[in-house]
């Protein structure tokens, strides 16, 4: 059998292509993004015939695959644990209706978090939902997972969750390569109102349908391999243990490897059925220890769901920490505390070696925040805006562009769309105390796309007044580089109807739109100055402005062909304003001349940073005449390089 | 026998690339690896750090004080990271200047009895006319140190069956600049 080393999600793809999925959809999110290009690269690799795309959110992306497997196809939808809020109204409905084809909802959790606004639990929500969910502890784990996904879906009518952790879709592991399912599934919509359109009435018969399913899984998963225990050699069936472990996802390979460490032997039982619980076979693991660790993340929803808690530990009596990862640097000292308490252990080991705090708290080390990229659009729009709007609150959005916080043009970040709304809120708040606020929303074109145009409706239709700068970069950057409805390049490469946001925005009633590229930092500030007019004339309302500049990771072209290398000159006072102003990773402080520096490892030649010294100390090296410039476009010499 | 490396650098210097040549190189000498890589925001010119086990074991996150090695790709992510050495495990670090480490740590590094091997892997990279080389520089030094767990012929095997053909010869020559150093300081 082929070994192959891939990534959690690229695990999880080949366990999808495995199982013959027909149709996949998704929305790109940290620490999901990697799952549906993997899913394409087999499908183009093996010539499958499966329909992939980039949905414009998780509710439609969920709803698309959701009737596909109502036509009896095999089909997933994937996304990151906020994106099933998104997605939510469909899924809890879903969980009614039932499915025909297996259909599993994939959504990946942040314990950190790392990259995403909430550490919130896809297990609880599975609850809430009630649908099965299964919580892998690896990659290989999540691949075979999959499968048995796919398999309960079809026999139970039900959607099944995967929730892999950050540290599955982003772990990386050998795994076999197992035979792909090409078998055919037709489409084969069987009408059926009274589940497919049931109203009230057949509504309650569908729940009580569901929870006769989930009954029938619990009993299920009581015996089921997916969960599995491990006792020390020397038992019998009445031996009582001091101390028992429940663990799933990735802490349960982690208490693995803290228990080899620490030479302890414990009863362990691993859960990767966590909803609905084998409750049965919980409670005889805990009766037979005098105490049980529960290490499960990022929340408690086994723990949640055992009736008698009193000999457990677990974050609902404070034993573990109720927020961040757990890590084994996290568990560790956990670990130490409980085994001491059970006396299995009583060395006290420290966790870590004091030494190298105190060792390096005198070596000053770089901070490395994030930053926005050299040559960044974003950047460029910001300066402006910060130009332009001295006094407005600056709502924005989820993206690359959040890291506007650098340059201080970014208040707010609540959820995807919000910049949009919150501009709203905010404008009705002032205006009730008959003050009209200064108010500037950024939104990215993909977090617009996303649930930005009904925010904007809503805005125009209430008679809202700010300026909103749709920060158009042609891509979804932040997650890869995945297209969105603006462009005409589908997810597998296709031809697909381009949606122009132009449109979208006039569509939404507003009369003021301009487009305008914030290289060009005259003409953008002249244009946002324009917007702001607009809002405070007569006919005045939303003023929506789209700053184009291709992303600088995504297309460089533009600057490429129209270089513009910046010195800085000797006359630099070291007054730190343009680090400040505008905020660029390749302008630098010399602490040894106070002067600042162009670093040319990152600098991009985009020339932007000229305007930010309103010195004049950073200046154009050697700037080419227009003739110059016009040979070298014309050269075929970039190219031979 | 089971190592746990830690890799560590800046984005853009090729971590992950070095960390898929590892474990390629571990999988195709029959063992198992498991590791753990960061993405998203921490890509956009930070830190980035990487977990590698090689062996036994599933856990993809490498506790502090238990790497065997601690591959770094820049001095300051060296220092950041090297309470994941342990003791009597081995620091390796790309650093020009030959000065690595700071007085600051040589004390601590000799009670903790950790090695630190120094190599200028960029100026190997510029030397070859390419700055991206120097993550394969770095791991054919690497593969000098004692008790490494991956052999200089395997590693060069798994770099022809991952890096594009038209990168090969670079990278090899990279690759054996980095052994020979190696060779010679150890």
């Amino acid at each position: 059998m082929t070994q192959q080393v891939v990534l959690g999600n690229e695990a999880i793809a080949r366990g999808l292509i495995e199982a013959g999925v027909s149709v996949a959809t998704a929305y790109p999110g940290t620490p999901s993004s990697e799952i549906l290009p993997a899913v394409i690269e087999w499908k183009k690799k093996l010539g499958l015939n499966i329909y992939v795309e980039w949905s414009v959110n998780e509710k439609v992306a969920l709803e698309v695959a959701l009737a596909a497997s109502w036509a009896g196809k095999r089909a997933v939808v994937a996304m990151k644990q906020v994106g099933l809020n998104v997605a939510s109204d469909p899924l809890l409905s879903a969980a009614y209706t039932g499915v025909v084809g297996g259909f599993v909802v994939i959504s990946c959790d942040d314990p950190g978090p790392y990259s995403s606004q909430t550490e919130q639990d896809t297990r609880l929500f599975a609850i809430f939902a009630k649908v099965p969910v299964l919580d892998p502890s690896t990659p290989r784990e999540a691949q075979a997972m999959v499968h048995a996904a796919f398999a309960l879906s079809e026999k139970y009518r039900v959607p099944v969750i995967l929730r892999p952790a950050m540290r599955v879709s982003h772990a990386r592991q050998n795994i076999t390569l197992d035979e792909v399912d090409a078998s055919p599934r037709f489409a084969k919509f069987k009408k059926d109102p009274a589940r497919w359109a049931a109203t009230p009435r057949y509504r309650l018969v569908l729940h009580k349908e569901l929870n006769e399913k989930l009954a029938q899984i619990e009993a299920e998963f009581e015996t089921s391999s997916l969960n599995s225990e491990t006792l020390p050699h020397s038992h019998t069936p009445t031996t009582r243990y001091p101390l028992g472990i429940i663990a799933s996802g990735v802490p349960y390979t982690t208490a693995c490897e803290l228990l080899d460490e620490f030479d302890v032997t414990v009863p362990l039982l691993k859960i990767g059925t966590v909803y609905p619980l084998p409750r049965q076979r919980v409670s005889d693991f805990i009766a037979r220890c005098e105490r049980v660790l529960i290490l499960e993340e990022p929340d408690a929803a086994i723990e949640y769901q055992i009736a008698d808690r009193r000999n457990v530990l677990g974050r609902l009596d404070g034993t573990i920490p109720n927020a961040g990862e757990l890590s084994p640097d996290a568990l560790y000292p956990v670990f130490a505390r409980v085994l001491a308490d059970v006396k299995l252990y009583v060395a006290a080991t420290p966790a870590l070696d004091p030494i190298w705090n105190e060792a390096l708290k005198s070596v000053p080390l770089p901070a490395r925040p994030p930053r926005l990229c050299p040559g960044c659009g974003h950047r460029s729009a910001f300066y402006s805006i910060r130009r332009v709007f001295p006094s407005a609150f600056f709502a924005s959005d989820i993206g690359c562009y959040t890291l506007g916080t650098n340059l201080r043009a970014v208040d707010t970040c609540l959820d995807m769309g919000a910049a949009i709304t919150v501009a709203t809120g905010l404008y009705h708040a002032y205006k009730l105390d008959g003050k009209q606020q200064s108010l500037v929303a950024t939104i990215g074109d993909a977090t617009f796309i996303h649930s930005g145009i009904t925010g904007l409706a809503n805005a125009v239709h209430t008679g809202a007044r700010f300026v909103l700068v749709i920060l158009d970069n042609t891509t979804t950057a932040m997650t890869g580089f995945q297209p969105t409805l603006d462009q005409t390049r589908l997810a597998d490469g296709g031809a697909g109807a381009r949606v122009a946001i132009p449109d979208l925005v006039r569509a939404c009633g507003v009369k003021f739109l301009r487009e305008s590229d914030p290289y060009y930092q005259d003409d953008f500030q002249s244009v946002l100055k324009e917007a702001e007019a607009f809002t405070q004339s007569d006919e005045g309302g939303v003023a929506v402005v789209i700053a184009q500049r291709p992303c600088v990771l995504y297309d460089r072209s533009p600057i490429d062909e129209h270089p513009i290398k910046v010195t800085v000159t000797d006359e630099c006072d070291g007054c730190k304003y343009c680090l400040v102003a505008f905020e660029c990773p390749a302008l630098v402080m010399n602490a040894a001349t106070n002067k600042v520096e162009v670093d040319r490892k990152i600098c991009v030649d985009c020339g932007q940073c000229i305007d930010a010294c309103y010195k004049n100390f950073i200046v154009e090296t050697n700037p080419v005449t227009i003739f110059e410039l016009a040979e070298k476009v014309g050269s075929d010499q970039r190219i031979a390089e | 026998m089971d190592s746990k490396i830690l890799l560590a650098g800046i984005g853009g210097q090729g971590v992950l690339f070095a960390h898929q040549v590892l474990a390629d190189c571990a999988v195709a000498a029959g063992l198992n690896v498991t590791g753990a890589e960061t993405h998203g925001m921490s890509q956009r010119g930070g830190s980035v750090v990487s977990h590698l086990k090689i062996g036994a074991g599933s856990a993809p996150l490498i506790r502090q004080g238990t790497a065997d090695f601690l591959l770094a790709f820049d001095a300051a992510e060296a220092y950041r990271n090297l309470s994941f050495v342990r003791r009597g495990g081995t620091v390796i670090v790309n650093y020009a200047s030959g000065d690595f480490p700071n007085e600051k740590v040589v004390g601590p590094l000799a009670n903790l009895h950790v090695a630190a091997r120094v190599l200028d892997a960029d100026g190997i990279a510029r030397r070859l006319g390419r700055v991206s080389a120097a993550n394969v520089a770095l791991l054919g030094f690497a593969c000098t140190c004692d008790g490494f767990p991956l052999t200089r012929e395997a590693l060069r095997d798994a770099l022809a069956r991952i890096v594009r053909p038209q990168f090969l010869e670079l990278n090899a020559q990279a690759f054996d600049a980095g052994v020979n150093a190696g060779m010679e300081n150890s």
